[in-house]
């Protein structure tokens, strides 16, 4: 059987089908990432809201130049290990480290200031746009990934997304010294999708990842807000985004809980 | 005025019907033969030979959704021009979709007969029915309306790549599906 066999045997799909393909009427909410700023511009709503009422500590967003303030916005209201605390401290400071995956200054920069990623050698891998996209929207706090090439070059076909996940967690644990039973060992989220997409490109995986959080006000009640929607987000998409679930959330959450997580905090927001 | 009523006029033999039609759905039909054919003088031709099928089918023909009915029309139309040798040459995006549907299929010849296609007709609705309402309409815009991944991303407001991805994971399982059904791919 040829392709073209196929495709002149597709000519007798039935009507209903290509009833279905006609272009969609534009609604409010013209596709996720629309429905993902009106969310975001509730939970920042919720935030000051919050903040006016309980008058909760706000921690100010990180100074692009100021590494020491993207320590403690990066880590949050959170208590680190000392082994996580090393590690970030030590990534941190490395500047040599971020050059090598930043590709020019304005990369590093970014790099620095908003966790914005590329990888070495590819900027087309980065989309700039998308991120000042959402700054311009305010209340910037989307993590973005998603898979292209390297999903088809991996072995197996029985459920190819849980393949991408042990490899993608396998490339993890050797940075980050975790078990399977524990992957994200007292690690805190920057670092590791910061860890993951680097590693991710090693395995040939063409991997993009873009921003989380800019100049979003940030108090602890806020931050295991964000967390929670950010897993929200996370069900419009495919299992790569369960990665950043287990990032954000901890390694005795799994995507699952995390689910459901999400769902009682929108409830509560709605 | 609607699929029904453009029918309607078609049944009362009104002329100025086909104008409508034409108005109607001619950009729609066009960029069909046009995928396909990478020529908009071949898709503006085969829009005027669309209508006149129409025309000289129905009636007897009522089709129930007139812009389905005539999609099928002209793709085919486009298929049978493509399959000779000059428009195959040139190709439009079309080449491409038939490259890609090559990897779910063996590429072997075999015989096109009718049973043959109406078997594989049959397989391609049921794996139709298995998809979910957007991925079937991601397949459908690629491998039926020969849309370029561009577009599509435009269409559905996704980036390219993730419109490639989705669709490379929908030809697998395609593949899987055929080959569960006994076609040799």
């Amino acid at each position: 059987m040829t392709g073209m066999q196929l495709f002149k045997a597709l000519s007798q799909v039935e009507d209903k089908y290509l009833s279905e393909s006609a272009p969609k009427k534009r609604t409010v909410f013209r596709n996720k990432w629309v429905f993902l700023a009106a969310s975001l511009s509730l939970v920042v709503l919720a935030g000051f809201t919050a903040k006016l009422i309980s008058g909760w500590e706000i921690i100010p967003p990180p100074s692009q130049e100021n590494g020491d303030a993207l320590l403690r916005w990066t880590t949050g209201p959170y208590p680190l290990s000392e082994k996580a605390q090393a590690l970030l401290e030590s990534h941190l400071s490395d500047h040599e480290t971020w050059e090598n995956i930043a590709t020019s200054p304005e990369e590093l920069e970014a790099l620095m200031g908003i966790h914005l990623l590329t990888v070495q050698g590819d900027t087309s891998l980065l989309d700039w746009d998308c991120a000042a996209e959402r700054k311009e929207e305010g209340g910037i706090l989307l993590w973005g990934h998603y898979w292209q090439q390297g999903w088809q070059q991996l072995p197996g076909k029985d459920d190819e997304r849980e393949v991408q996940w042990t490899i993608a967690v396998s490339s993890v644990l050797d940075t980050v010294g975790g078990t399977k039973e524990q992957p994200w060992p007292d690690v805190p989220e920057g670092y590791l999708s910061i860890r993951q997409t680097v590693h991710l490109d090693a395995l040939n995986t063409e991997a993009e990842m873009f921003f989380y959080a800019s100049d979003f006000p940030v108090s602890n009640a806020d931050m295991e807000l964000r967390h929670n929607v950010i897993n929200c987000f996370l069900v419009y998409d495919e299992i790569a985004y369960s990665i950043h679930i287990r990032a954000a959330l901890g390694a005795e959450i799994d995507a699952g809980e995390a689910f459901e997580r999400a769902a009682d905090v929108l409830s509560q927001l709605r | 005025m609607t699929d029904r009523e453009m029918v309607q006029g078609l049944l009362a033999r009104n002329e100025a019907t086909l104008h409508i039609i034409s108005k109607t759905y001619g950009s729609y039909l066009r960029r069909i033969a046009d995928n396909i054919l990478n020529s908009p003088e071949d898709a503006e031709e085969l829009l005027n030979d669309t209508l006149l099928k129409a025309w000289e089918a129905i009636p007897p023909a009522e089709p129930e959704n007139l812009r389905v009915y005539l999609g099928k029309t002209i793709r085919n139309l486009s298929i049978n021009l493509l399959r000779n040798q000059a428009a195959a040459k040139r190709g439009g995006e079309s080449r491409q979709v038939i490259e890609e549907l090559n990897e779910c299929v063996s590429g072997g010849i075999e015989p096109e007969g009718a049973l043959q296609e109406k078997e594989l007709a049959e397989a391609l609705n049921a794996f139709l029915a298995t998809l979910s309402p957007e991925k079937r309409r991601l397949f459908l815009l690629r491998y039926w309306q020969a849309e370029s991944i561009d577009s599509i991303a435009s269409e559905i407001h996704k980036r390219p790549g993730a419109v490639a991805m989705a669709l490379s994971r929908i030809r697998k399982q395609l593949k899987r599906h055929l080959e569960e059904r006994g076609f040799e791919v």
